[in-house]
């Protein structure tokens, strides 16, 4: 929403509205980062999508969409190391991916600042799983700090950087969906100039973890961590406000959730604020659980500080009530809201919430169900040809397992091909798995993003293991569930060069497969049908994998594409003369352009929605549905 | 002013839910106010539900509006208005809505009904303290200008008074956020005069 060329706005004290997301990019500039790696994840995606637009107006800069995130952890741990500011940012689950650098990373250090940003969706929003990444820190020694609200999003990744800097360790950073998708006003500072190249200085017997090397650095970083448990002590970003008998120890969005509790209660409280959560300043935590009788912790997801006040509590002899998950206060899943910590406390103080929350959810009682809105393939999208296809030529009898992108929304009806899926790059390999213990034919699909970031391993491993599967990829050029981000399919870097595209039905060939195809699945559905009935027999023949490429380019880039050049195919219309309202195209297609004209019981194309992709005309039996002359 | 003023944009996937937030909040900076904006929305694809939060008050604020203190609501489609109102609405919520329905997919395969327009907002007098209905359509195609229902309903905000953001810092947040546009304009002052609901 904010321009990219905006964030590079030289007037210190200038305000905007930022997203926090928009506010870690400006973040980067005034930080005097020198290079950003990352692969794209909501809800953390915006960073990368500022900071790709930015990258070529700023001397000195590098960024790039790394293939995946264990690559772009790699990519800017190597440039920490070497001694200039770096950053990596990812989703949740994608910390998971780059977990193995991770813990290697915090063994050796890093010589210039370095901040890994994660993005974790509570309630999953947009993600498959809640996993609290917390104890990533916990468990690596990593120093973590959670800002509230998008000016601190800035504010305090500066304070990561000073503090990754002062420990030579890099520095999680950690957000929740909440945080990143909230916009309010920042105040710009300054810009530093970036270093240009510098000089690799070599130290292997730090760099190079060998068990000799490691059995020394285990210890230091152990040390390294002391030392910030006492940078946290004293620290400004853990701080307390308010005074009350009830204290409550809090971090992130559900501080601002508490602060208007409080307020909307009349009720006064201590609260102790923690931006350092990992070390927590144990000194401030003790004197604060002996000052008051009970302690509220507020946290979304696990009781990671709950744990940490419970310990401390009874290392130190404090007799205090400390309140919580652990007796049900709060639930350990999905994300707070005022309303959840209201009636928290309002619990705990034994009061009335000044809102009569009864009465306002008795009036949904009386209503009937409003019928769900769901996210939908959009109109014109080339899965929807794709899927109707597979589905149509394997009578949905086939296994499908599926992959994360859009196209994962091919589980709800009437496509219904999406049967197993545990991460990126799980639709090629759990294939595998499934090939080896049942006789049913297997479809699975991957996208051309997650292709690149996961995808290649698992065709190596099918080729080489004989895994009779017919693998679909979904080449849209683009990655396009976060907002379009290239991908080494496309072309294009995260620096907006051109540059030779890696074409994947060469890869496939080169992994060694024997049967790859490339089809567009607008030319024809029948015959995109029949391509895929003869895959799907072919693996079994031949007792190995087969790869069909359908590429087309997604439909919000077709129409882009379309409105800048204005040439536009023919429209598409229901003959109602023809039409005998069997609803098929409906049914089978769930497309949003397409809609029932309640009157006639007949289908309607709005043209207004229509992405002109065609894929109805050959799901009409009774050849109903045409192009007008162009 | 109620301190803090929560304002909820709810509609469907692409009706300029995020941009209206924007604007509102743009406006709320130029009355010397300080605005929170929390963006709502499901897997992050086209055509679903989203709402936007709009918080606006004169400290630091959390980006979710506590069910039942939401004093406007603008709803950019009716079953929409329905649901965001089921999930904040309050006695002191004054609704906006645009009676131009957008069904889903589930209408269409048949599987699902959209409630009557009449009965959602029924339902909604039941639980707000005013509901003002809008056709949007027939104000709009005129002008060629479907596409501005969101200026149109802040426009209708504006002239009714209700907010603590006045018609000149509206007017010119819109022109900052979405440049100069004679189809918003004429949306905007066909809200300001709009007096149908």
């Amino acid at each position: 929403m904010t321009k990219p060329k905006e964030l590079l706005d030289d007037s210190k004290g200038t305000v905007k509205l930022l997203l926090a997301n928009e506010a870690i990019a400006r973040g980067v500039v005034e930080a005097g980062v020198r290079l950003v790696a990352l692969y794209p994840g909501t809800p953390s995606s915006e960073i990368g999508n500022n900071l790709t637009f930015m990258a070529p107006h700023i001397p000195n800069f590098y960024f790039e969409f790394s293939t995946n995130e264990k690559v772009a952890l790699e990519v800017a741990g190597a440039a920490a190391v070497a001694g200039v500011r770096s950053m990596m940012v990812c989703k949740g689950p994608g910390l998971n991916v780059a977990a193995d650098p991770f813990f290697s990373l915090a063994y050796v250090g890093v010589r210039g600042g370095m901040v890994i940003v994660v993005a974790d969706d509570p309630s999953m929003w947009s993600s498959q799983n809640e996993n609290d990444s917390r104890y990533y820190a916990l468990m690596g020694n990593i120093p973590m700090i959670e800002p509230a609200d998008p000016a601190e999003a800035k504010s305090l990744l500066l304070e990561a950087y000073t503090l990754s800097e002062k420990l030579e360790l890099p520095v999680l950073f950690r957000t929740t969906t909440r945080v990143n998708h909230t916009r309010a006003p920042v105040e710009f500072g300054a810009i530093p100039e970036l270093p240009e190249k510098i000089e690799f200085k070599k130290e292997p017997f730090r760099f190079v973890p060998i068990p000799a090397v490691a059995r020394k650095r285990h210890p230091w970083l152990l040390e390294q961590i002391e030392k910030a448990r006492e940078i946290s002590e004293t620290s400004s970003l853990n701080f307390t406000e308010g005074s009350g008998n009830l204290g409550i120890i809090t971090s992130g969005v559900s501080f601002n959730y508490v602060r208007e509790a409080l307020q909307s209660l009349e009720l006064d409280a201590e609260i102790l604020k923690l931006g350092i959560t990992h070390p927590v300043p144990e000194e401030m935590i003790k004197s604060f659980l002996a000052k008051h009788k009970r302690v509220l912790i507020v946290e979304e997801l696990e009781p990671f500080l709950e744990t940490h006040a419970r310990r401390i509590a009874q290392r130190e002899e404090i007799s205090v009530e400390i309140l919580g998950k652990e007796q049900g206060y709060f639930s350990r899943t999905f994300e707070y809201s005022p309303r959840i910590v209201i009636e928290a406390l309002a619990k705990i103080i034994n009061r009335n919430t000044g809102i009569n929350w009864d009465a306002i959810d008795d009036m949904e009682k009386d209503l009937p169900d409003l019928p769900p809105r769901p996210p939908l393939l959009c109109a014109g999208c080339p899965h929807r040809a794709t899927y109707y296809a597979i589905r149509t030529a394997t009578r949905g009898k086939a296994i499908y397992p599926s992959d994360i992108g859009c196209y994962t929304l091919s589980i709800a009806p009437p496509l219904e091909t999406a049967d197993i899926l545990f991460d990126m790059g799980s639709s090629i390999t759990t294939a595998c798995g499934l090939s080896q213990v049942t006789d049913q034919d297997i479809v699975c699909t991957i996208g051309d993003s997650t292709f690149f970031a996961s995808g290649l391993p698992g065709i190596v491993n099918a080729v080489y293991n004989h895994h009779p599967i017919s693998i679909v990829v979904l080449d849209n050029r683009t990655t396009a569930m976060t907002g379009h981000q290239p991908h080494p399919g496309t072309g294009v870097t995260g620096m907006q060069e051109e540059v030779k595209p890696t074409d994947i039905a060469d890869v496939c060939i080169g992994l060694g497969v024997q049967y790859v195809k490339v089809i567009n699945p607008f030319n024809s559905i029948p015959n995109l049908v029949k391509e895929v009935r003869e895959m799907v027999s072919w693996t079994k023949e031949n007792n190995a994998p087969a790869v069909l490429i359908s590429k087309a380019p997604c439909a919000l880039l077709t129409a882009a594409e379309r409105r800048r050049t204005g040439d536009y195919p023919a429209k598409y219309f229901v003959d109602s003369d023809v039409c005998n309202a069997c609803k098929r195209c409906l049914n089978r297609l769930s497309c949003p352009a397409m809609y029932l004209n309640p009157d006639t019981g007949k289908a309607v194309i709005d043209e207004t929605l229509c992405n002109l992709c065609g894929t109805c005309v050959a799901v009409c039996p009774q050849g109903a549905i045409k192009q007008e002359d162009a | 002013m109620q301190n803090p003023f929560n304002i909820l944009i709810a509609g469907v996937g692409g009706q300029g839910n995020v941009t209206s937030g924007k604007i509102l909040a743009t406006a709320a900076q130029r009355e010397g106010l300080r605005p929170v904006i929390g963006e709502t929305f499901g897997a992050s694809r086209r055509g679903g539900t989203v709402y936007t939060h709009v918080r606006i008050g004169d400290t630091d604020l959390g980006p979710l509006i506590p069910v039942g203190r939401l004093h406007v609501l603008l709803g950019l489609e009716p079953m929409e208005t329905l649901r965001a109102s089921l999930e904040f609405a309050g006695r002191n919520t004054i609704v906006i809505m645009s009676s131009v329905s957008i069904p889903p997919i589930g209408v269409h395969a048949r599987t699902d009904e959209y409630p009557p327009v009449e009965s959602i907002i029924s339902s909604l007098e039941k639980m707000c303290a005013r509901v003002h209905t809008v056709d949007s359509d027939s104000i709009l195609r005129p002008i060629n200008a479907i596409r501005s229902l969101n200026i149109l309903l802040i426009g209708i905000m504006a002239g009714l008074g209700i907010s603590p953001l006045g018609i000149e810092s509206l007017r010119l947040a819109m022109l900052d956020i979405l440049g100069p546009s004679d189809k918003n304009l004429q949306a905007f002052e066909l809200g300001l005069s709009d007096n149908t609901g």
